[in-house]
């Protein structure tokens, strides 16, 4: 099975600085991978690479076989890729379901469709009772399911979430979860940045562990938690 | 008489306020009569649309045009030279006009967009002050700083627009604000218009949905710049000659219609009515004071963003909500989306 992520032997740095040494990863369409590392790892960077924010200095970035690095994160997103932020980049001049309504601008879709889409994905998020409420108002938590809500929207064959549990309340946090284990079910691959050792090993049994920069290591989350240099770099930070 | 209007499914009120309007300004110049007060309607309308077109690109996207006098003078030279070296009608130079200015738009859209905002503030300046440069050198053709004279629109279906009757030229304005201003709110309220109002907010954020914010600012950017020109071509007709000085299509003009979108109040187009209003009624009132006109711009500039700083549009936004909160009913209606 050919993967429908694979970053390869990527590299980043700033001002000189290395933040990405190195990195090395796939992912198989229809599995969850968190992504774990002390403050500072590099994990929003990578993210940036895949989406196209930053450009690598060198490696690669495949999506399902297609070199997609370092196009313009409208081109990625065009691709399948869709994302979230580690601080919610919701619009917030507009009302919830605008919100929604921006991410289907592309698909072509008859106002009716549309309108039943949106009110079909505010039901899955139960953020219909707030549909024609301005953002802005909106607790952070709020914001954040909405703007993973909006990722969604686009149909993303590879979902990558930073910190999609920072800030939201215990039900939403189930909600979230039983949400994005629908959506592996049904094939779409997933990249979760998670501080929140509780709720991880809920979505997902794998994880890559990012330190310094560099992959440190990978594999089931229950053997993880046992090694000892983990526990220090991960939690002790 | 309101579920009368309820038929219509009339996208919201202000567009009922805004048909009112428009009736309005069309029936009071033909009943007062005269060629004063057709004259100086047919500067608030022109002043109007200008100020709307600079805010369909500020107000939307943050695009600061600093050279829209720039595109004024492409629109004005353009059909005012193809009328005279290629003898089309004015009519179809309004088209010309406007071509010659997207074009220029296109171009200084295709170079800038995707840098930030100061970057096209600066070019767009730098582009105005090339092409008014080149006009004055090219004596030529455009008799430069001479001036260039321009004929009047000619008949259209047997109907003559003389000069000497400014009332015409006010319905031709009339017409041309309508549909454009039509065009604008099309947009505005169209999913382009969500994805504009996306962009202002988190240019970020919309791009990760897909969305290619760089041709967004571009049709945005053409599309005004299309506009600008036609209105460019109508004044050449109407005023009959050009001159390529910085009162008519340099820093000066464009300071004036940068004033009239801020003073009417940004993001809402219909706005800059109320602004043009205001500058043209009070220039017209103290009109002994020409030369301290940009004096007077300035100061009423600072002075009403400092007391509304969202305009008069803002201002009035606010006095409807707190009117229609203290009446208790309708008060939600206006944080409802119609989506
Ligand atoms: N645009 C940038 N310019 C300069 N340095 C940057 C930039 N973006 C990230 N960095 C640096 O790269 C390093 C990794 O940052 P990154 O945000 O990827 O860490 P992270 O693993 O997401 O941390 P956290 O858990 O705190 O979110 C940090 O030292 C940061 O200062
Ligand atoms: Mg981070």
């Amino acid at each position: 099975m050919t993967a429908l992520l694979t970053v390869d032997h990527v590299n980043k740095s700033f001002q000189g600085v290395r933040t990405l040494t190195d990195v090395t990863f796939d992912l198989e369409p229809g599995r969850i991978l968190g992504l774990i590392g002390p403050n500072g790892a590099g994990k929003t960077t990578m993210f940036n690479v895949i989406s196209g924010i930053y450009s690598a200095d060198s490696g690669r970035v495949l999506l399902d076989g297609r070199d997609i690095t370092n196009r313009s994160p409208a081109r990625i997103a065009g691709y399948g890729v869709g994302r979230t932020f580690q601080v919610a980049r919701t619009f917030n001049d507009m009302t919830v379901a605008e919100n929604l309504r921006v991410a289907l601008v592309n698909a072509g879709l008859s106002g009716r469709e549309e309108r039943q889409r949106i009110a079909a994905m505010l039901d899955r998020v139960g953020l219909t009772g707030v549909r024609d409420l301005m953002v802005s108002a909106l607790p952070d938590g709020q914001k954040k399911l909405l703007e993973a809500a909006r990722a969604m929207m686009t149909s993303p064959r590879l979902l990558i979430l930073d910190e999609p549990f920072g800030g939201v309340s215990a039900e939403v946090i189930d909600l979230l979860i039983s949400i994005i284990r629908g959506l592996v079910r049904e094939g779409v691959g997933c990249l979760v940045i998670s501080h929140d050792i509780v709720s991880l090993p809920r979505l997902c049994e794998e994880v890559l562990v990012l330190v310094e920069g560099k992959v440190m290591t990978r594999g089931a989350i229950s053997e993880i938690r046992n090694d000892a240099r983990i526990v220090d770099a991960y939690l002790g930070a | 008489m309101t579920s009368l209007f309820k038929n219509f499914r009339f996208p919201d009120r202000r567009a009922l306020v805004i048909c009112a309007l428009l009736a309005g300004l069309a029936a009071i110049p033909s009943l007062v009569g005269g060629r004063y007060i057709p004259a100086v309607f047919t500067s608030i309308l022109l002043f109007f649309i200008l100020g709307a077109l600079f805010d369909f690109m500020l107000g939307y996207l943050r695009i600061v045009n600093f050279g829209i006098a720039g595109f004024l003078c492409a629109g004005a030279y353009g059909s005012a030279l193809s009328v005279q070296y290629f003898h089309i009608t004015p009519w179809t130079g309004l088209l010309v006009g406007g071509l010659a200015s997207a074009v220029i738009g296109l171009i200084t859209g295709v170079l800038t967009l995707r840098l930030r905002g100061i970057y096209i503030g600066l070019t767009t300046l730098f582009v105005m002050e090339t092409l008014r440069f080149a006009i004055s050198n090219a004596r030529e053709v455009t008799r430069g700083a001479s001036g260039l004279t321009v004929g009047g629109f000619t008949p259209l279906f047997g109907m003559p627009f003389p000069r000497s009757e400014p009332i015409t030229y006010y319905y031709i304005i009339l017409a041309l604000v309508i549909v454009t201003y039509a065009v604008l709110y099309a947009i505005v309220r169209s999913r382009i218009g969500l994805v504009f109002k996306a962009i202002r907010d988190d240019e970020l954020g919309t791009s990760v949905l897909g969305i290619h914010v760089v041709r967004y600012k571009l049709f945005n950017f053409v599309v005004a710049s299309f506009f600008v020109g036609v209105f460019g071509a109508f004044y050449a007709h109407y005023i009959g000659i050009l001159v390529p000085t910085a009162e008519e299509f340099g820093i000066q003009r464009t300071v004036e219609i940068l004033t009239i979108a801020y003073v009417g109040g940004r993001g809402t187009l219909w706005g800059s009515l109320l602004g043009a209003l205001f500058l043209v009624g009070m220039q017209e009132v103290l009109r002994d004071l020409q030369e301290w006109r940009l004096v007077i711009y300035g100061l009423s500039l600072i002075l009403i963003i400092t007391v509304f700083p969202s305009g008069f549009a803002g201002a009035l936004r606010q006095l409807g909500e707190r009117f229609s909160s203290r009446a208790g009913k309708g008060a939600h209606i206006s944080t409802k989306g119609d989506a």
